[in-house]
């Protein structure tokens, strides 16, 4: 990230211009975010947090105005700020030549008929209505908002159901529609393999592993968090896969799903075999549906890989570590470090449904594993989804904020009781631009405290993420890597890393006979 | 030549007169003053009169309610030509008063007969309804209202627009929301304690902070203020005051000194003080829609200080079963 | 789940979705609306702003009257 600034003394703006300013400069290519603030000493400390800050911001007194722009390249950048004076003296923002913005979604509707998809992301109490208005007026619909009722969730998906058009969420954080990513979205390759997810970052890891893997995804539709419950009965998911089944480009489908409400059940394995394409069905904590039509797997890295297996007409079987060699190299690296390991997992995650699989994959050999901050027995494991509502009501997400998972961090580095530190990250279109560096950061302070105070901290982690993402997998890793965090292929082997820490006579279990 | 004449831009016969006049500017526009216009906008020109001081500045609006305490709102819109630099001047009437105030060689604007504009904080105001805090945080993104609803209220909503585990804004926004929040909740702490030192120490801390020509932690402490005088929190206020006036100078512009040191005085802009009158839709509307978070500041702000100070946020609080279980409900009224 | 769903007759709105091309209307967070523009996908952003001035009340009151208007204007659902 490359972060250049202009002062400009004395230069005033109103708060209208300057806010349409930093929104300009932010559109400009290549900048990943851009500030125009006046150089108080409150907001000095508010550019050096968001890395904004330079030996030229430091300058700037406060009747000074600051422009700040972080960009992808030096040419990004300084063409950005070149762009600076120009914003300064334009007047109040007209709308684009030919282009003038609708005020509501109804003169949106009118005046753009052939609009199929409406991206709905107000607040959840007024989401319900727009969703309404575009179903009525036969669009399809994405519905980002989450804080949606449940009752006005069913009466939108009858509805939608009923006009035969797609109510992806509310709560959906990510879709692909042809060849589209929307909301937090991966950079992944088009392909054969169609997703049906009630889990944004369960699709966002299956479609990452399926580019690893050298398949692409033909659409993935999110039918949000709460489909799958009994109140709605997967009204979204049953004609979702109706879709896939019907949709030429899609060879294999995916089913993906935190526990769907055991009511459910039944009917969605009926729809898989109905489906005539091979399936695969990951329903986090769901016991295998032993019934032909689908294969059923326990992790969403094993998702893609049996998809991929499928498409390619191969054979697939889970395995515990895709290279089990490079596990023993990372756990002989851990025990050349000094100190004492405490005995105690914490896992800090922003993706939900990440966490979600680490504790099905953990409970079982860690016993309890409490999924809050505070509260439980000394000494208890905790896997703390730090994205769920109770942790982010009118807080930013840790996706988009990783301040605030960073000062968790931090913390662990202080427990003693805390041996083994688990994480993710989740890179992709419109989370944070660098989620590592405030990682790497604060697991380098926590390890280095740890170690002060006569103690080893591991920190295992995994990133979701692809190449082609504008943060770039194989940088985000190296960063973490180079703080100390043991990074594994995928969420599923991170956990189960940590497992072989806390209970090493696993490992013959895990990694089979030593070499 | 002495009293008003016509302004040469209006023609003949034609005499501009002020619409309202806050009383804070009346105060200061006293016979043979002299400034200049400090910034200038589509609809404001910032007026600093010699010396310069935070007392020292009046403003000039196009025709609306004023949106600062020191306004003065013309009756039409403003000279093109008075930019930054032209120099101003008030002129005496016959009776010792000042009767014009003059920009540039020949532009007057008569004061004597022009009403006065209501920035006065009325004291022992209604309080804020939840439901109210609750919809300007639906619409809200930038500033400070989304972090400081989120300390007040447990089910606070996500804010507009928002997603799932609630998006918000630019990651811009979040850093600042990160620093502000500990700041905030010292205040709050500070202020329902009537405690100065602490409440001082964090209201300073949140001059000069975020967006805006006016930083949105000076908006937030104005309201904050406001909400002081308004909720019974006089003491406080006074107790501060100096601290705070002397603080400001280095910590945000000189502008936002100003207005800081006009709230302290008991006057804030029009929309703010019809907000604190009588908070509901309609002033809401007109508060939200001051300056790009301005209002929304100035009414974070004040919400925190009613909160903290007991006078509980409105009607329907007793069974707002998620206010009782606000972050601060352990501190609760 | 399956049952609920209608047989499909020709020009499928789904599979008309998925053939593509793509074009969105965009209502709410601004920056859904710069990435798609940004990722070549034809979208109309609105400006909005919450109906009724925000005030819940006021909101119900509109939402049941628009679907009794919707109802009557298309001859009921579907």
């Amino acid at each position: 990230m490359i972060v250049h600034a202009a002062i400009r003394p004395a230069v005033y703006r109103d708060s209208v211009v300057l806010m349409r300013v930093a929104e300009a400069l932010r559109a400009r290519p290549g900048v990943r975010e851009a500030a125009a603030l006046m150089g108080t000493p409150a907001n000095h400390a508010l550019l050096g947090s968001a890395g904004l800050a330079t030996p030229e911001t430091a300058r700037a007194g406060p009747t000074d105005l600051v422009l700040a722009v972080a960009a992808d390249t030096e040419a990004d950048a300084q063409d950005a700020l070149a762009a600076v004076d120009a914003l300064l003296e334009a007047g109040p923002r007209r709308p684009a030549a030919g282009r003038s913005r609708p005020r509501t979604l109804r003169t949106a509707l009118a005046e753009a008929p052939d609009a199929a998809l409406v991206a709905i992301s107000v607040p959840g109490a007024f989401a319900a209505l727009e969703a309404r208005r575009a179903l009525h007026a036969g669009r399809h619909v994405f519905l980002f908002s989450d804080n949606v009722p449940l009752a006005e969730e069913i009466a939108l998906k009858r509805l939608a159901v009923a006009r035969r058009r797609l109510c992806m969420g509310p709560d959906c954080g990510t879709a692909y529609v042809a060849g589209v990513g929307l909301g937090f979205a991966n950079v992944v390759p088009c392909g054969r393999i169609g997703i049906v997810a009630a889990s944004g970052t369960g699709l966002q890891a299956i479609a990452a592993h399926l580019a690893a893997l050298g398949e692409g995804v033909s659409h993935g539709l999110g039918v949000g968090g709460r489909d799958l419950s009994a109140e709605v009965g997967g009204l979204m998911t049953g004609l979702a896969l109706d879709a896939l089944a019907r949709d030429p480009a899609t060879e294999i489908v995916v089913l993906v799903s935190k526990p769907p409400a055991p009511a459910t059940v039944p009917t969605l394995a009926t729809a898989l075999r109905a489906l005539g394409k091979p399936a695969v069905a990951c329903a986090l904590g769901t016991s295998p549906v032993a019934a032909g039509g689908a294969r059923w797997v326990e992790t969403l890295e094993d998702a893609a890989r049996c998809a991929a297996a499928l498409a390619a007409g191969r054979g697939f079987s889970p395995a515990p570590f895709a290279d089990p060699a490079a596990v023993r190299a990372a756990l002989a690296r851990r025990a050349a470090e000094p100190g004492r390991a405490g005995p105690v997992l914490l896992g800090l995650y922003t993706g939900g449904t990440l966490a979600h699989e680490a504790r099905g994959i953990l409970a079982p050999v860690l016993g309890p594993i409490v999924d809050d901050l505070r509260g439980g027995p000394a000494g208890v494991h905790r896997i703390v989804d730090l994205g769920a509502d109770e942790l982010t009501a009118g807080r930013p997400h840790p996706m988009l904020d990783p301040a605030a998972r960073a000062a968790g961090v931090r913390e662990a580095g202080r427990l003693a009781e805390v041996g083994v530190l688990l994480v993710d990250l989740v890179l992709g279109r419109g989370v944070h631009p660098d989620p590592a560096g405030p990682l790497a950061a604060a697991v380098r302070e926590a390890r280095a405290a740890a170690r002060a105070a006569g103690r080893a901290l591991t920190v295992v982690g995994s990133v979701v993420g692809t190449a082609a993402d504008p943060q770039g997998l194989a940088g985000q890793v190296a960063r973490l890597r180079e703080a100390g965090v043991e990074v594994l292929p995928s969420n599923a082997q991170a956990a189960r890393f940590a497992a072989l820490c806390l209970r090493p006579a696993l490992a013959t279990v895990l990694l089979g006979p030593a070499a | 030549m002495i009293g008003p004449g016509p302004p040469a831009a209006a023609g003949p016969g034609l005499r501009l007169a002020a619409d309202a006049v806050a009383p804070l500017a009346r105060a200061r526009l006293r016979p043979g003053r002299r400034g200049w216009v400090a910034s200038r906008f589509p609809r404001t020109a910032n007026v600093r009169l010699a010396p310069g001081g935070p007392e020292d500045w009046v403003s000039l609006h196009a025709p609306g309610p004023l949106p600062s305490p020191f306004g003065i709102a013309c009756p039409g819109a403003l000279p093109a030509w008075a930019v930054a630099g032209t120099p101003v001047a008030v002129e005496p009437g016959g009776d010792g008063a000042a009767a014009a105030l003059r920009l540039g060689s020949a532009w007057r604007l008569a004061l004597a007969e022009a009403p006065s504009a209501e920035t006065a904080v009325p004291p022992g105001a209604p309080p804020v309804p939840a439901a109210t805090l609750r919809a300007a945080a639906a619409i809200v993104t930038g500033g400070l209202l989304p972090v400081t609803v989120a300390l007040l209220m447990r089910d606070a909503p996500p804010g507009a627009p928002c997603g799932p585990g609630t998006a918000r804004g630019t990651a811009l926004d979040a850093v600042l929301a990160s620093q502000a929040r500990p700041v905030l909740l010292a205040l709050f702490r500070a202020t329902r304690r009537r405690d100065p030192a602490p409440a001082l120490r964090a209201a300073v801390a949140l001059l000069g902070l975020g967006p805006g020509l006016t930083p949105a932690g000076d908006d937030l402490v104005i309201g904050w203020l406001a909400g002081l005088q308004a909720g019974g929190g006089g003491a406080l206020c006074g107790a501060i005051a100096e601290g705070l006036g002397d603080a400001a100078a280095s910590r945000t512009t000189p502008l936002g000194t100003a207005l800081v040191t006009a709230a302290l005085a008991g006057h804030v802009g029009v929309p703010a003080s019809r907000f604190v009158a009588g908070p509901g839709p309609v002033a809401l509307t007109a508060l939200l829609a001051v300056g790009a978070t301005s209002g929304a500041d100035f009414l974070a702000g004040y919400a925190l200080a009613r909160r903290a100070l007991g006078t509980a946020l409105g009607a329907g609080e007793r069974g707002d079963r998620a206010a009782t279980r606000g972050v601060l409900a352990g501190a609760g009224p | 789940m399956s049952a609920a769903v209608p047989p499909r007759s020709p020009g499928d709105p789904v599979a008309a979705l998925l053939a593509g091309p793509l074009r969105v209307i965009a209502v709410g967070l601004e920056t859904f609306a710069d990435e798609l523009a940004a990722a070549g996908v034809p979208v109309v952003a609105v400006d909005w702003r919450p109906p009724a001035g925000g005030d819940p009340r006021l909101l119900a009151l509109l939402a049941a009257l628009e679907d009794d208007d919707d109802d009557s204007r298309q001859g009921g659902p579907a």
